[in-house]
């Protein structure tokens, strides 16, 4: 029998993009059987999302073929057939939305197949329904969260009833429970029969499949099990990915917990292979580490907003929020999508202004009329969720000289350029005449982040700094914030991607359907597993780790935030017991 | 309100789902009526028929339940460019050589001519904002699209390629709010940068002049999402001119025929009215 999806020796590249840098699939062969299950990974530019099209008709390989159900992509006798097959959900969910109402949308793919109107009703309900959209039905499609118009976006492609969906970073924007919405999504239509093939930067997503595909500057270079693929640290971060990060936390606690096995992949698997506490009992050391008293820099009293005030469509963002951040300080904002962390963010510069409530930064009053908000913004630099809204100039160089040059910063503007691209690991001579639609994933965020940076602010406002982003980009982000953190700017980072950066935080503020749930030090908001769960909010894996060890009668201290500092403490305990 | 909501300013083109008398009506009846009521309006000389048609929107908003404070907040953002034109016509509009000056600035003569000429521009013009906004907040872009699929059927009979321009239509209006939406990002990300937006400060002039650097973003931008849409739309299936069907099978009423023959009469008199 043949395969559901064959390739054989399938070369690409985009003819009309003379960037060297254009994206290039190189001599793939490969076949996936009805029913797979399998992730594709490879670092931002590595030919995922191309070969996502070739495998749906989208893009034909320049040689080669692609085979589905034995149907060639090359014959375009065979694209509706081909298409009606295989399913395709993007990475940006507002581009792939056709209809201005949600059932609409997602009738527009059964409609193409001219069914009958009945079938198609039949259909939309049951692709609303299983997506948990049935109550979205009659909304307008551009005013639903991230996570909801991904959801559409499956719907519409589920209605077609395909024999297999492609999620194309489909996650890559959203918050954890809207992630695994989608990975169990993912799983249920697998149950069903329907082949996955899974693209991601999540290392955590890929091991969840039964197969993964690796792909490295074009080519194929690993095709296992996820137990083989991450078997070499070495040999998988030489492709610019990494374990994931159980198996990360794995490696490290090994040392101390001997009966841990080898290569744990899952986060449910680490958890429950961690040892009983043996040693006497006693109580946890005090946490000496002082709370460190800051400077405020930002505070927001009760503010409220509500967008499209007065009309039908309005929408209570923030509902008596408050906020407080001290200077040089790095404060952390979490919630789920439409917890209204934008929104906040937002307020901190001046592009929205209070509704009610007070807004101090910097000392300057955003309530009153007579603040200069330009001044304010020069001093407070925000960068946006998704740097593509933020990008607006054609070249690299402007686009980072514009506030620059807007705010008169005193200098050379190409000083200023240059010292604000070396901030972020941009090489000025490489990047400065770069068309910005060529960049990749990795460094369209660098540059976004050199052009606030271009201002000198003095506190710096980041709304998901590390979304869409490759292992190997996220770290070199991390590294960078960091580094200006050591700086003395002030940092306020929106994220619910809190793995790693976690370690930089002074704060956490939780937001929860716009209102402030909760402050502290990390350790202090991610000990309290029950309440997060309330919030939508699911810890890191570290503290999820240390919260299960104290459940098991770990004498663990207060405020571990990284492997590293867990590692500290339980190097200091184990020599404890035996001296 | 914020200087950056410009979904909240832009009324035309926004579906309201309100579920109400005339949003049940076949998307056919409500495209036709609301052609000619529009043509009428158009056409008519005379302020009485304006009057009517004026009188005929507030029933449409009152039958639709479009909110009141919503229809009159589409007109905030036209009205500068109406008020220009509207004085204008003070000076242009010829008058007869018995006609008094009303008033005289600086040796130019206004006559009652011109007044009553700016008066008719400006309701003339408010009255067709608020009927569109009416118009799409009753009209789903889905019923736009099947009325005019419908309507234009016969046209195959000569060879035209209906599903094609239909579906052009559908895709313009789907970009209309996030136009609006993109606009909004990348004059944040400006005014973030130092470009006045949003700031307290600025004159007009200066206004103006921001535009064209949002502008240009906004077009790119708008390209490439179309890029990624037109992918999204082959990969669901979409292939030019092959036949479609829709969720929804329409028949015309008795209900239909009445909101049919409300609008034609109305349309009529408006025109007819002296």
């Amino acid at each position: 029998m043949k395969s559901f999806i064959q390739l054989d020796d399938v070369s690409f590249s985009y003819q009309e993009n003379q960037d060297p840098n254009s994206t290039v699939l190189t001599n793939l062969s490969f076949s996936i059987n009805e029913g797979e299950f399998v992730a594709l990974i490879g670092q931002n530019g590595s030919g995922k999302s191309t070969l996502g099209k070739l495998l749906n008709a989208l893009l034909i390989p320049d040689s080669g073929d692609v085979f589905i159900e034995g149907m060639n992509t090359r014959e375009s006798a065979n694209h509706p057939v081909i298409r009606s097959r295989v399913g395709m959900v993007f990475q940006r969910p507002q581009d792939q939305i056709v209809a201005t109402i949600v059932a609409e949308d997602v009738a527009f793919g059964p409609g193409n197949l001219g069914l009958p109107s009945k079938e198609i009703r039949q259909r939309v309900d049951d692709a609303l329904e299983l997506t948990g959209l049935a109550a979205c039905r009659d909304r307008p499609s551009y005013l639903l969260s991230a996570g909801e118009t991904q959801r559409v976006a499956l719907a519409g492609v589920l209605a077609m009833r395909p024999k297999c969906v492609i999620f194309d970073e489909t996650t890559a924007i959203l918050d954890s429970s809207g992630r695994d919405m989608v990975m169990s999504q993912a799983k249920v239509l697998n149950n069903n029969g329907i082949t996955i093939i899974f693209i991601t930067h999540l290392m955590e997503e890929s091991v969840q499949a039964k197969r993964v595909l690796v792909l490295h500057q074009g080519q194929l270079v690993m095709d296992a099990t996820p137990a083989e693929v991450f078997s070499s640290s070495s040999r998988i971060r030489s492709f610019g990915l990494d374990l994931p990060p159980a198996a990360l936390a794995a490696r490290s606690l090994k040392s101390y917990f001997p009966s841990l096995p080898d290569n744990i992949l899952f986060e449910g698997e680490l958890l429950n292979e961690l040892p009983k506490y043996s040693g006497m009992s006693k109580l946890a050391e005090p946490n000496n580490r002082s709370e460190k008293v800051w400077e405020p820099c930002i505070e927001v009293e009760d503010l409220s907003h509500v967008y499209l005030r007065g009309t039908p469509l309005a929408h209570q963002a923030l509902e008596k929020c408050n906020l407080k951040a001290g200077f040089g300080a790095a404060s952390g904002l979490i919630g789920s999508t439409g917890s209204g962390k934008s929104t906040l963010l937002q307020h901190l510069n001046g592009l929205i202004l209070p509704q009610s409530g007070k807004v101090n930064v910097l000392g300057h009053a955003l309530n009153d009329p007579e603040t200069d908000i330009k001044a304010l913004r020069r001093l407070v630099g925000l960068a946006f969720q998704q740097p593509e809204d933020q990008i607006f100039e054609q070249y690299v160089g402007d686009e980072i000289a514009f506030a620059a040059r807007n705010f008169a910063i005193p200098g050379k503007i190409a000083d200023i350029v240059r010292s604000a691209m070396q901030a972020v690991g941009l090489d000025f001579e490489t990047f400065k005449d770069r068309l910005t639609s060529t960049l990749s994933g990795g460094e369209r965020r660098k540059v976004a982040l050199a052009s606030v940076l271009a201002s000198q602010p003095q506190v710096l406002l980041l709304d998901e700094p590390l979304a869409g982003l490759d292992p190997l980009s996220r770290n070199e982000i991390i590294g960078h914030l960091e580094k200006l953190k050591k700086k003395g700017i002030t940092l306020v980072i929106s994220t619910h991607q809190f793995e790693d950066i976690v370690e930089l935080m002074d704060k956490i503020s939780v937001l929860d359907h716009g209102r402030d749930m909760a402050h502290g030090t990390p350790g202090q908001i991610f000990s309290n597993e029950k309440y997060l769960e309330e919030a939508g909010i699911k810890p890191p894996l570290v503290a999820r780790i240390v919260n299960k060890l104290r459940k098991s009668g770990w004498p663990l201290p207060a405020e571990i935030v990284s492997i590293k500092d867990l590692e500290t403490s339980l190097s200091s305990i184990l020599s404890g017991a035996e001296g | 309100m914020s200087d950056f909501e410009y979904l909240q300013k832009v009324t035309v083109g926004q579906y309201l789902p309100l579920g109400s008398w005339v949003h049940r009506r076949d998307p056919r009846v409500k495209l036709v009526g609301y052609a000619l009521l529009i043509l009428a309006l158009t056409l008519t000389t005379h302020i009485n028929g304006l009057l009517i048609g004026l009188a005929a929107t507030f029933l449409l908003l009152l039958l639709s339940k479009t909110p009141w404070r919503y229809a009159l907040r589409g007109l905030f953002t036209p009205l500068p460019f109406l008020l220009i034109l509207a004085v204008l016509q003070l000076f242009i509009t010829p008058h007869s050589i018995s006609s008094l000056v009303v008033i005289n600035i600086f040796g130019i003569e206004i006559f009652p001519e011109g007044i009553l000429a700016g008066i008719r521009l400006l309701t003339r013009f408010c009255i067709l904002v608020m009927l569109l906004t009416v118009s799409s907040a009753t009209l789903s872009t889905l019923e736009i699209i099947h009325g005019l699929e419908l309507l234009l059927k016969p046209l195959r009979l000569f060879g035209m390629q209906t599903g094609s321009a239909v579906m052009a239509v559908q895709i313009t209006l789907r970009f209309i709010p996030f136009l609006a939406i993109n606009a909004e990002k990348i004059a944040k990300a400006q005014a973030s940068r130092g470009a006045e937006w949003g700031s307290r400060k600025g004159n007009l002039l200066k206004r103006v002049r921001q535009v064209f650097p949002l502008l240009i973003p906004l077009f790119t931008n708008s390209l490439q999402q179309a890029e990624t849409l037109a992918d999204a739309m082959l990969a669901r299936g979409y292939a030019g001119n092959a036949k479609r069907t829709s969720m929804i099978e329409y028949q015309i009423s008795i209900q239909d025929w009445m909101f049919f023959l409300l609008m034609v009469t109305i349309s009529v008199f408006i025109i007819l009215i002296k």
